[in-house]
């Protein structure tokens, strides 16, 4: 029966479409050099404000009914049993890493002075979770254009000492995952995949994040569906789903969502380690953990995301591709990027390397772009080894990481995000042409 | 195996063994996720609100297959206020509350040797693996040891029966305490006579009365079976 609440909070939700329409649904319209072509954005519509003040008004907070549909459409996105919401894609990473050093994966558990295998050029939170856990990074170069490992670097990189892999599909470009997963099947080791910047990319027509034993996700603004904060592990493996839902939830032994109990039926009734008989299971720790989850407030935006992913991930191939074509006659002063053999990406942007010359740098370039209101990033810490906070962490570099700090100097990328239009992508090409006539007559 | 679900469901089927026990077929309204045979559900006979907290419910293993989408089926006894609510109100076009799925009782698929002892409804978390096994055509060693009262507590004889006709190394064994044809022995289930029956590297798997779960898992650590090899769900 419908109650006076609910009345009110239809009503509610139809001020919230026409909110929607009043404050955002009108089209900015574009100038040139003066509106800012972002490099990354949010991207919305009335159903991810609909659904944020329906969760509101459940004043569930915590884990909720549109936490458990957002985890059904990402489960049912990559096919996999197990979503794990977190609060960041950082806490993802973090949760991955540190379930693979838990007591309850026996002799497979990572102890401290394991080595994983990764790469410096990248994004701190990929590194950071291995340092936390008293782990030994073991870093190996990237290739410039594809920005991921090349295989055999891979394979000569691993040792004894070696039980992880830990890699990221760099700005949505898969890396040659399945012949990653192959070696990892071959030396017995465990294999992450940091899918943040990937969400949508295909290796041999299989989603990357569906290849490693865990893969994690992040839906930070910049990337390709957002929650705000939030991020999610995904994993097909049960003893780990569950071993990251004790250490995203205090470490705790229970697995009863936020608001239940006793879902196992023994919660006063088990003998548990050197702990009293009947101790109450909700309270019983099985690992050192974190708090990490996610909000239902930020599931509900995430669950009308989703629904956008496939038209967020055309229009961001679809950007890449006029990039592309409209830059590949400065080839002779730039690397573009070049999706991996065997793969179709859902870019996060447009990597660009500046080939030595004696014209201009990569910083000249992007200043230029700057002053015309394009944004560019670099390629994150670009070597992760020069950044202070690195400095003097333990770790083992196979070969040099000759590329790694080319990248630092010389490479920046470009927005590709849904919310660039066909305007923001030709006024970025007739930059790109402004600059290099510049440079070159002079 | 998925992240657990709250569902409508509604009765198919319910079938009155005895005066206490039934079996129950439901139909999910909406997405269920993934389980493993060996997982369990929670059940409540009300309409759940999903902006409010999850009304009274009790566990029960989940019998069916987890090919078997959308479809889930459960085996109860009448123990209390709430099962006998169940036995009495549960008919088909009845709509209920479920949330699923629960648990790490998972069998090791992997394993060459797979003991799995049950006793009297217990055995429905092995139907599941059971019908996924005749499904994948699942070639490794299964021995299934049944404990039951007598003959009105033998149940899902034609599932049984199906097993041990497609599976090439399925072995069924029935203990009852009152005799019966089916019935090899005529005891209770004895755990030492199980031990010394299956392979060395065997993996153990013990659903049923708490007491009898807990009394074969201490018999086993005494024997130095690894706390690995050893799993059980148990239910007051």
């Amino acid at each position: 029966m419908e109650t006076k609440a609910d009345i009110i909070r239809v009503e509610i939700l139809e001020k919230v479409k026409e909110y929607y329409l009043e404050k955002f649904g009108e089209i900015e319209t574009f100038v040139p050099g003066v509106s800012s072509i972002r490099y990354a954005g949010r991207v919305f519509n009335e159903f991810e404000l609909i659904n944020l003040v329906d969760s509101s008004l459940d004043f569930w907070l915590t884990t909720g009914r549109y936490s458990e549909e957002f985890c059904g459409k990402l489960e049912d996105f990559f096919n996999v049993s197990n979503a794990i919401l977190t609060n960041s894609g950082s806490s993802a990473n973090l949760l991955a890493i540190s379930a693979l050093c838990s007591e309850k994966l026996y002799e497979r558990k990572l102890n401290p002075g394991d080595e994983v295998i990764t790469v410096a050029a990248g994004f701190p939170s990929t590194l950071s979770p291995i340092i936390q856990n008293n782990l030994l990074p073991v870093f190996i170069d990237v290739e410039l254009g594809t920005y991921n490992v090349a295989v055999e670097r891979l394979v000569g990189a691993i040792s004894k000492k070696t039980k992880a892999i830990f890699l990221a599909h760099t700005v949505g470009n898969p890396f040659e995952v399945i012949q990653i997963q192959k070696i990892a099947k071959e030396y017995d080791l465990w294999f992450i995949e940091d899918n943040c910047d990937a969400l949508g990319s295909k290796y041999d027509k299989k989603l990357t994040g569906t290849f490693g034993h865990i893969s994690t996700i992040s839906f930070y603004p910049a990337h390709h569906i957002t929650t705000g904060e939030g991020g999610c592990v995904i994993t097909d493996d049960l003893v780990l789903a569950n071993i990251m839902k004790s250490i995203r939830d205090w470490g705790r032994d229970c697995y009863c969502d936020g608001g239940e109990s006793n879902t196992c039926g023994i919660r006063y009734k088990q003998k548990l380690g050197n702990l009293p008989l009947g101790y109450d299971h909700k309270y019983t720790y099985s690992h050192i953990g974190y708090n990490l989850k996610m909000t239902d407030l930020q599931a509900s935006i995430g669950s009308a995301q989703i629904d956008k992913i496939e038209y967020f991930i055309e229009k961001r191939k679809a950007n890449f591709i006029l990039l592309k074509k409209a830059l590949e006659q400065f080839t002779d002063f730039l690397i573009l990027p070049k999706a991996t053999p065997n793969s179709d990406p859902s870019w996060f942007c447009f990597m660009i390397t500046v080939k030595e010359n004696k014209y201009f740098t990569r910083n000249e370039l992007t200043y230029f772009l700057a002053s015309r209101k394009i944004e560019t990033r670099n390629l994150f810490a670009g070597n992760l080894l020069l950044q202070p906070a690195f400095l003097k962490i333990k770790h083992r570099i196979f070969g040099s990481l000759e590329n790694t700090n080319y990248i630092m100097e010389n490479s920046f990328f470009l927005g590709v995000y849904p919310g660039l239009k066909i305007e923001h992508i030709e006024y970025i090409i007739q930059s790109f042409n402004l600059f290099f006539s510049k440079k070159l007559i002079k | 195996m998925g992240s657990p679900v709250k569902v409508n469901a509604i009765v198919m089927e319910i079938v009155h063994h005895t005066e206490i026990l039934a079996s129950v077929k439901f139909k999910t309204i909406g997405r269920t996720p993934r389980f493993s045979p060996g997982q369990f559900l929670h059940l409540s006979l009300e309409k759940y609100d999903p902006t409010t907290i999850w009304p009274e419910s009790r566990a029960f293993s989940i019998q069916s297959s987890p090919t078997s989408v959308g479809i889930i089926e459960i085996t109860f006894s009448v123990k209390g206020t709430f099962t006998m609510k169940m036995f009495d109100i549960l008919r088909p076009g009845v709509e209920v509350s479920i949330k699923l799925p629960y648990g790490d009782f998972i069998i090791n698929q992997q394993c060459d040797n797979i003991v799995l002892i049950a006793g009297g409804t217990g055995i429905t978390p092995f139907l599941s693996f059971i019908l996924q096994c005749i499904e994948k055509k699942y070639d490794k060693n299964i021995f299934l040891y049944y404990g039951i009262r007598d003959k009105s507590c033998f149940l899902f004889k034609n599932i049984l029966d199906k097993a041990s006709e497609t599976l090439p190394n399925f072995k069924l064994k029935i203990y009852s305490e009152a005799p019966f044809p089916s019935a090899q022995r005529t005891t209770v289930l004895d755990i030492k006579e199980i031990f010394y029956e299956v392979p060395l590297e065997s993996e153990f798997y013990l659903s049923g009365p708490s007491s009898m779960v807990k009394s074969f898992h201490n018999w086993l650590i005494e024997q130095e079976v690894s706390l690995r090899k050893i799993k059980f769900d148990q239910w007051e």
